[in-house]
């Protein structure tokens, strides 16, 4: 008899926490909806952190565009010509898959996206559907101010890695960065090559170099692997 | 209610969540010694991400904030390496299960800028394999400790349960997030009039230069994967729930994840999420398919068990028979010939084979047949396919007719062995 008790305690203790955990993610990953207004509170504090989860997965708007990081530093009086920081990893990305340059340009990409304020907040585009002057609209809130700065933290290092490469490891001052957003032509003339896209460029002011990486590991700099991060 | 009981008192999917546990695991070192070169860079104290950012940025925990000494960095960067080697080969399942999902979180959380959804959906998962019997199968697991407290069966069946359950929701999770993809998808534009795939392809990011230009610039590759990706995804939830549509959802997953990461070079996306598809066959089905494989690939092997070299190249063999997919049966053995309906002289010229098809080969390519089937063979294959183009039976025949061949009762023991090498086989 006690055996047949502590068998069905367990098995509806289960299927409470299975229920409440479906229900829960089922609500955290509908789009907004009244339901969720009402619960939403409630839905975070039961999904975050431990199952925070995002399904986007290039949907409902993929990806487009790429993003091309273009490095210049300064020692003292002197001034690099920009290079590109971004082509090389790429190079050796589809030379092979089986690269950690996968997950090295994943850094600056998304480095370049926060430092841009670029969110997929699905509620921020309702707001702004509505009331496009609102302060978040415009980028001029806290929340995009600390995304942006996270952003500039992750460039800054890149950048300041990519100096090392150029000029030799903690010899430059100072670091300047650029986007080139680059938008591939449209399915329309999707037999144009690459360069019939449509491209702009975002140039961001100096910034101070800072050395990354232990001391002690700086003999690695002569590691291809390191060494591609920053594009040579 | 009684049967619903009596079937979460079992376990399921025993051999599927044995199968996930090395597939996660494997993933796992893999992803460890892929980075291994960068892992200052991308999870160090001096890192692209620096020490004191992520503390303040820290959401539950992570073993990186111990401290942010370089020494202590590597110390844990190597234990984790040691503990995902441990959790595919399956020692101690239970607690390496929880330290490995800890490493996993602790890297994510360490390194919150390079993760992508395939690390998302695993992170989730590890967390309920926790719950999950996964050392049953396929693992140098060590014995599981009786509980004194409660008599064995009670806490055999609580386990049970838990192992169910957890099953269940790393299901649903994933159920969940094709649900929720499709859904975005279906709402989105360029998926809407077919043409996402296209400009995906178009980011070089998510490219594969030469093969996709051509891909992408064709209307049907182009509207088929993109539609076929949202029906894909919509359709994953309901049509697990019949076992013939359950089995087509299988095989358009691994297309569907495969091409993914053909086209797009997401390979560990595709491995985390097919980690998880060994959970959608049942224990039975397993045993079914494997029963069934057993049958296709089981071959009967007729040799002279009057032969010294025969019977010690067929022991030998048959240590490499991994599988046990192949019997040995001597034809000189009563009423061997007759129940297999084999041509005496033939048997005795030849070495003979009988696979599923009822088929009967002999010589080299009975040789090939038990070499396909050992695994520690496999080198050897070529080697028969090639002898066989080359000089089809004559190095077969050239040895096997210059064996030796004793009667039983004549020598015994001290018999002279054929001056031929081990090749010969029969």
């Amino acid at each position: 008899m006690g055996r047949v008790i502590v068998g069905w305690a367990v098995i509806l203790m289960m299927a409470a926490f299975a229920i409440v955990y479906i229900a829960n993610t089922v609500l955290y990953l509908t789009p907004p909806n009244p339901v969720k207004v009402r619960l939403l509170p409630l839905v975070f504090a039961i999904q975050h952190p431990l199952f925070v989860q995002n399904w986007h997965l290039f949907a409902p708007d993929p990806i487009r565009s790429n993003f091309v990081l273009a490095v210049r530093c300064r020692t003292g009086d002197r001034i690099t010509p920009w290079r590109d920081a971004t082509k090389p990893m790429l190079a050796r990305l589809h030379q092979d898959r089986n690269s950690p340059m996968s997950r090295l340009l994943r850094i600056q990409q998304n480095a370049i996206r926060l430092a841009f304020g670029w969110t997929s907040n699905e509620w921020l585009q309702l707001l702004c559907r509505r009331e496009a002057r609102h302060a978040r609209c415009r980028g001029e809130d806290p929340e995009t101010a600390r995304q942006q700065e996270i952003g500039f933290v992750l460039l800054r290092r890149s950048g300041s890695l990519a100096c090392d490469e150029v000029v030799g490891a903690g010899r430059a001052t100072a670091v300047q960065l650029g986007v080139l957003v680059h938008q591939p032509p449209p399915w329309s003339k999707r037999h144009l090559p690459d360069e019939g896209g449509s491209t702009r460029s975002i140039v961001f002011p100096w910034m101070r170099y800072q050395p990354l990486i232990a001391r002690e590991d700086r003999g690695r700099d002569a590691d291809p692997k390191i060494r591609g991060v920053t594009g040579r | 209610m009684k049967s619903v009981a009596g079937w979460l008192f079992r376990e399921h999917w025993l051999i599927g969540a044995s199968i996930t546990r090395i597939m996660l695991g494997a993933w796992a070192v893999y992803y460890y010694l892929l980075h291994y070169p960068v892992r200052s860079l991308l999870w160090g104290p001096a890192g692209i991400w620096p020490y004191d950012r992520f503390i303040e940025h820290l959401q539950l925990f992570s073993v990186w904030q111990l401290g942010p000494s370089p020494v202590l960095f590597e110390a844990l960067f190597h234990l984790g390496i040691v503990i995902a080697v441990a959790y595919t080969l399956g020692l101690w399942p239970r607690v390496m299960g929880v330290l490995h999902w800890v490493m996993i979180w602790s890297l994510g959380e360490r390194n919150p800028f390079i993760g992508d959804g395939g690390d998302n959906i695993m992170r989730i998962v590890l967390l309920f394999l926790i719950l999950v019997n996964t050392g049953a199968y396929f693992s140098l697991k060590s014995p599981r400790p009786a509980d004194a407290t409660l008599s064995p069966t009670t806490s055999h069946q609580v386990a049970a349960v838990i192992h169910n359950f957890g099953v269940l929701l790393i299901l649903a999770q994933l159920s969940m997030l094709y649900m929720s993809t499709g859904l975005y998808k279906a709402m989105g534009e360029l998926w809407q009039n077919g043409t996402a795939l296209y400009y995906i392809l178009r980011v070089e990011e998510f490219s594969w230069p030469g093969v996709a230009d051509s891909a992408f610039r064709s209307p049907y590759f182009v509207v088929l994967g993109t539609y076929g990706t949202v029906l894909f995804e919509l359709l994953f939830f309901p049509l697990l729930f019949n076992r013939w549509t359950r089995y087509a959802m299988i095989v358009a997953g691994g297309v569907f994840h495969l091409g993914i990461t053909l086209f797009m070079g997401l390979v560990t996306f595709a491995w985390s999420m097919f980690s998880i598809y060994p959970l959608l066959l049942t224990d039975r089905e397993y045993e079914g398919l494997t029963a069934w494989l057993r049958r296709r690939l089981g071959l009967v092997v007729f040799y002279d068990g009057w032969c010294p070299l025969c019977t010690r190249s067929i022991r030998w063999l048959g240590r490499f028979d991994l599988l046990s997919l192949v019997r040995f049966v001597s034809f000189r053995d009563p009423g061997v010939v007759e129940r297999y309906g084999l041509d005496e002289r033939g048997a005795e010229r030849r070495i003979q084979s009988v696979g599923w098809s009822g088929r009967l080969h002999e010589g080299i390519t009975a040789m090939l047949d038990i070499a396909v089937r050992s695994i520690p063979l496999w080198p050897a294959v070529p080697v028969f396919i090639i002898c066989r183009m080359i000089a089809g039976q004559r190095v077969y025949d050239a040895i096997a007719s210059r064996r030796l061949i004793l009667v039983p009762g004549g020598c015994v023991g001290h018999c002279p062995l054929g001056e031929t090498s081990d090749a010969g086989g029969r």
